[in-house]
């Protein structure tokens, strides 16, 4: 009688995690340099976007004669609040300040815009975590990192990587309220309990948090966004990260996963939702022992781990992946040697399990052991 | 050891199908996205089992409107229809089974019944799509007079031989028998 293994939870792993820089990025750090977690190991500059005024308009002007009016040369920087256009007119004068600080791009004379490209905005970006740096890649603007971690894997995944800090906003069969999604939480990867559903996500993504860790995810919200129900297939992101860690539907975030999240609560963590995995980094400086004894494989596309088949063993713990008691964790007490024929007309094997309130039967294709 | 799996990971595209496709009227927004959360467990759990009579009444849903878009599931080629052993097992009981993929499939001929095994395939029985315009004709197995159902499938239970089925006047063929039996569908 057998059962499927699928990894959810490896601790202490070491594990590897690009860090990355956007813009025009200048990294610090080298191939084998050992770096703690508040090190700088990169800057970049970034340009946020672009606006636009239409000053033909304000000045009542042929777009095609706009730009002479313009008081700061095209390519030149303006800041907020000086002169960018004067007009005299009979009834006395019309002028137009900067909205922002800005280079002035360009200017439009079919439809009188003037275009102003952001100042770039000068950001570090620090380890996050104790590691050796594994690669360098200065095209890309990325560090990968070589540091000890847990890490956990779910079964529905959206989204690609992403980081922030863990927080923990309600217990694993709770489902959470829109509202308690605040702006304080944004950047930030929630654990939100039993489900992720449409109201919720459409607040995570207005706020700007991160990611999103919950028991499930309706089959209809995860459809809308991936196409279809099959949740092998690599989807689109859609600005945020999602991992369900049991199925689709509410469900309670098993046990295993449940206690990893805790010890790891307000502390800097990774999730990438097309590999269905989170990366939880151990903060501890002891881990560089750990980190210098050990060299992993060159090949640095990580994929999912392989789910098994074993033998079902008294003793050994279990989740049940099936109505009812889907979601529920246990050890494996007796194993029926008589088929039993279910409501459902089914004949099959039964198990009885102990689960943390009560002992129950399960039939043996419905659980899968936990490794 | 490889993973355990189960019928449902064999039914390619499962996750293409809309409730709609599946419950008749879906008027119930929270129905639907029941249904919906089912599917993607079953795609993916697929060596799960009902334990409830209402779960596998939604199995039998899914696995009817799946052979409603893909009828060459069971029936890839003329003349027969195949079903695994694993089938059976997890839709019992096997005439429901039949019945259903039977219902399914708009048959132009005669089609055997076949379970597939490891060790090979049986016979199982012979599916017969009404073949007259007549009205009312007679139908004789093996010279015995035999009474149908009207306007429906009737099932007729065999040995595991060969008969001679006689319809009216002009169609006469030789049909097997065995686990399911004849099933005749008088469905116009």
């Amino acid at each position: 009688m057998n059962a499927n293994i699928r990894p959810r939870v490896k601790q202490n792993q070491v594990s590897r995690i690009k860090r990355r820089l956007w813009g025009k990025a200048q990294i610090i750090v080298s191939k084998g340099q050992e770096i703690e977690p508040q090190d700088i190991i990169g800057r970049s500059s970034v340009s946020a976007g672009f606006t636009t005024i239409n000053i033909a308009k304000i000045l009542r002007v042929e777009p095609q004669s706009g730009e002479k009016y313009l008081k700061r040369e095209i390519g030149k920087i303006i800041y907020k609040g000086e002169l960018l256009a004067f007009k005299k007119t009979i009834l006395g004068q019309k002028t137009i300040v900067s909205p922002t600080d800005a280079e002035i791009d360009r200017y439009d004379s079919k439809s009188g815009e003037v275009w102003f490209k952001f100042l770039p905005k000068e950001t570090s970006l620090i380890s996050g975590v104790y590691g050796i740096v594994d690669m360098v890649d200065k095209e890309e603007g990325s560090v990968t990192i070589k540091t000890l971690a847990s890490e956990i894997y779910g079964v529905v995944g959206l989204g690609k990587e992403r980081e922030g800090v863990l927080e923990i906003i309600s217990q694993p069969s709770q489902l959470v309220n829109p509202q308690a999604i605040t702006q304080n939480l944004r950047q930030h990867i929630l654990v939100l309990g039993s489900l992720v559903f449409d109201e919720n996500l459409r607040q995570a993504i207005d706020v700007g948090v991160s990611g999103i860790i919950a028991g499930g995810i309706n089959g209809s919200d995860f459809k809308s966004i991936a196409g279809s129900l099959n949740p092998f297939l690599n989807t689109e992101d859609i600005g945020i990260t999602v991992l369900a860690t049991e199925g689709f539907g509410s469900l309670p975030i098993g046990s295993d996963i449940y206690e990893v999240l805790k010890k790891h609560n307000e502390r800097y963590m990774f999730i990438d939702g097309s590999k269905k995995k989170v990366i939880l980094p151990e903060i501890s400086p002891d881990s560089m022992m750990v980190l210098r004894k050990t060299a992993l494989p060159q090949t640095l596309e990580d994929t999912e781990p392989e789910i098994k088949m074993d033998t079902i063993k008294e003793g050994i713990k279990v989740r049940i992946i099936w109505h009812p008691y889907m979601g529920y964790q246990g050890k494996v007490l007796t194993i029926d040697q008589q088929p039993t024929s279910l409501p459902s007309g089914i004949s099959t094997y039964l198990l009885t399990i102990e689960t943390a309130n009560q002992k129950i039967k399960v039939p043996y294709p419905n659980v899968e052991i936990l490794g | 050891m490889p993973k355990l799996s189960g019928v449902f990971e064999e039914l390619q595209g499962l996750g293409k199908l809309v409730p709609q496709d599946i419950l008749k009227k879906v008027e119930d927004k929270s129905e639907a996205s029941s249904l919906e959360n089912f599917i993607g467990n079953r795609l993916l759990y697929p060596q799960t089992v009902s334990v409830s009579v209402q779960d596998q009444k939604t199995d039998f849903a899914i696995l009817k409107a799946y052979i409603l878009k893909n009828p060459n599931f069971f029936y890839p080629s003329g003349g027969k229809v195949t079903i695994s052993k694993e089938f059976f097992e997890r839709f019992p009981p096997p005439v429901k089974l039949v019945t259903l993929i039977v219902r399914s499939i708009n048959f132009s001929e005669q089609a055997l019944l076949v379970r597939k095994e490891e060790s090979g395939e049986d016979i199982i029985g012979t599916f017969v799509p009404w073949p007259t315009q007549e009205k009312d004709p007679q139908v004789f197995l093996d010279g015995q007079k035999i009474q149908l159902k009207k306007n429906s499938l009737s099932k007729i239970n065999t040995d595991p031989k060969q008969y001679e089925l006689k319809i009216g006047e002009n169609f006469i063929k030789s049909v097997w028998g065995g686990e399911i039996g004849i099933i005749i569908s008088k469905k116009n």
